[in-house]
């Protein structure tokens, strides 16, 4: 994992503010700082592996995201708002809901290109939970960049925000993770049928369970493929 | 012959728009201690009535989502809230919730205000599915909705409250199945009306 320069929220002197939007952030209680303090290390500039890199959201993206949600090629963009401009107002939202969403683009590392996005809705670091939802564009849909891309968040969540559980929410029929080579990833807690209206048919949300002991086993098995190479953390344990 | 849930419901409890009056009694529930166990999360913050007030108003504009103060049919008594969460309008979904007063949480009370809530839901909002979680700390709702409602999900040590971690339930209740009045039979035979 490396920290990049760039964070999505500056805390500084005066208020936080926004990279994406400009807004201000008005906070309320010290505690609130506190708080955003801890979700501004949530992808602080971004994440780094050798297929994708994740980033936050930025004002230049909302013409590919409106495309993606026009497009509307799976059931991840029911959730979330229909244009350009209520995107940028959810982004907006999310900063007044004291950051408890986060979204970052995904990167293709060869080509520097945006191809999909990475979600938290829920997060909470009190309980140690959050769920995460993945959106990768359909030709990267087969690959492994999904799969990447969900590994660099949760082995963030789990090391920096010491979560000890993280939900994936995925529709079915729609595998943008790719789980294919790690059948036993996941525990599948909860099924709701006819969850969402997607395309004139009622589709199921499953919501799958990765426990932080099971990561840290199967951690050793995917890291060389996702960082390529060993992470800070096992080269300090070897130490 | 059967007997309509939603009439008995109808008997035994209105709902109406929070005022403010109410605002000291939501206050005083807000503070009981035992609140984690029924809300399933032991991190509702400790707030001075002012902060309360303002935060309470807040949710109470969001028009989409409405609260409701649970009234005993006759004596007019309060007994509880109610309300939603989360209504999808687009795939007609929503989470229901019900807070009932400690000294009527025994009794037939709480299946009926969430009975009358659900029969808002789908009336009003014209919604296909209502979803309700209850966590296993919760000894007052989890017997009757394992009956009355679909199990759809069980989370894992989801939410933490006296040094340990507990399971939380998801369950769910499909227009259909409401209209066919199959749920309404079980959910008449979960407990005894106090009457």
């Amino acid at each position: 994992m490396r920290v990049g320069a760039e964070a999505p929220w500056r805390i500084t002197s005066g208020e936080p503010r926004c990279v994406a939007t400009g807004k201000e952030f008005r906070l309320e209680s010290a505690s609130q700082l506190a708080y955003l303090r801890a979700v501004q290390m949530l992808a602080p500039g971004g994440l780094f592996g050798t297929l994708v890199a994740l980033r936050p959201v930025r004002p230049d993206d909302y013409r590919l995201l409106d495309q993606w949600i026009v497009e509307a090629s799976s059931p991840f963009w029911t959730s979330l708002p229909f244009t350009f401009y209520s995107y940028k107002q959810y982004v907006e939202s999310v900063a007044s809901k004291g950051l408890t969403q986060f979204a970052s683009i995904v990167l293709d590392r060869t080509s520097e290109a945006p191809i999909g996005l990475i979600r938290i809705s829920s997060l909470d670091t009190g309980q140690g939970h959050a769920t995460i939802e993945t959106f990768m564009a359909d030709e990267y849909r087969p690959k492994r960049h999904g799969f990447h891309a969900f590994c660099l968040l949760v082995d963030y969540l789990m090391e920096a925000l010491n979560l000890r559980k993280v939900y994936a929410a995925t529709h079915e029929g729609f595998d943008h993770l790719g789980l294919g080579e790690w059948p036993d990833f996941f525990q599948e807690e909860a099924r709701f049928p006819e969850h969402l209206l997607f395309r004139g048919t009622l589709v199921e949300l499953r919501l799958l369970a990765l426990y932080a002991e099971r990561w840290r086993e199967l951690r050793k098995l995917v890291w060389t493929e996702v960082q390529g190479g060993s992470s800070p953390r096992d080269a300090q344990s070897r130490a | 012959m059967t007997v309509s849930i939603a009439s008995t419901a109808r008997r035994l409890v209105t709902l109406r728009p929070v005022r403010q009056e109410d605002y000291g009694l939501i206050f005083a529930w807000q503070s009981q201690p035992d609140l984690a166990v029924l809300l399933q999360t032991p991190l509702i913050p400790v707030l001075h009535l002012e902060q309360f007030v303002s935060q309470l108003e807040y949710r109470l504009k969001d028009a989409l989502n409405p609260c409701f103060i649970v009234e005993r049919r006759g004596s007019g008594t309060v007994i509880g809230l109610a309300g939603t969460d989360s209504i999808n309008l687009v795939h007609g979904h929503a989470y229901a919730w019900v807070y009932l007063a400690p000294e009527y949480r025994k009794s037939y009370f709480g299946a009926a205000a969430l009975v009358r809530l659900i029969d808002f839901l789908f009336i009003r909002y014209n919604l296909r599915k209502v979803y309700t979680m209850t966590g296993e700390t919760n000894p007052y709702s989890l017997a009757p909705l394992k009956k009355a409602m679909r199990l759809e999900g069980c989370l894992r040590q989801h939410y933490g409250y006296a040094g340990r971690y507990w399971d939380l339930y998801c369950f769910a209740l499909y227009r259909d199945d409401w209209k066919r009045g199959q749920t309404q039979r079980r959910w008449l035979a979960t407990r005894s009306d106090p009457r």
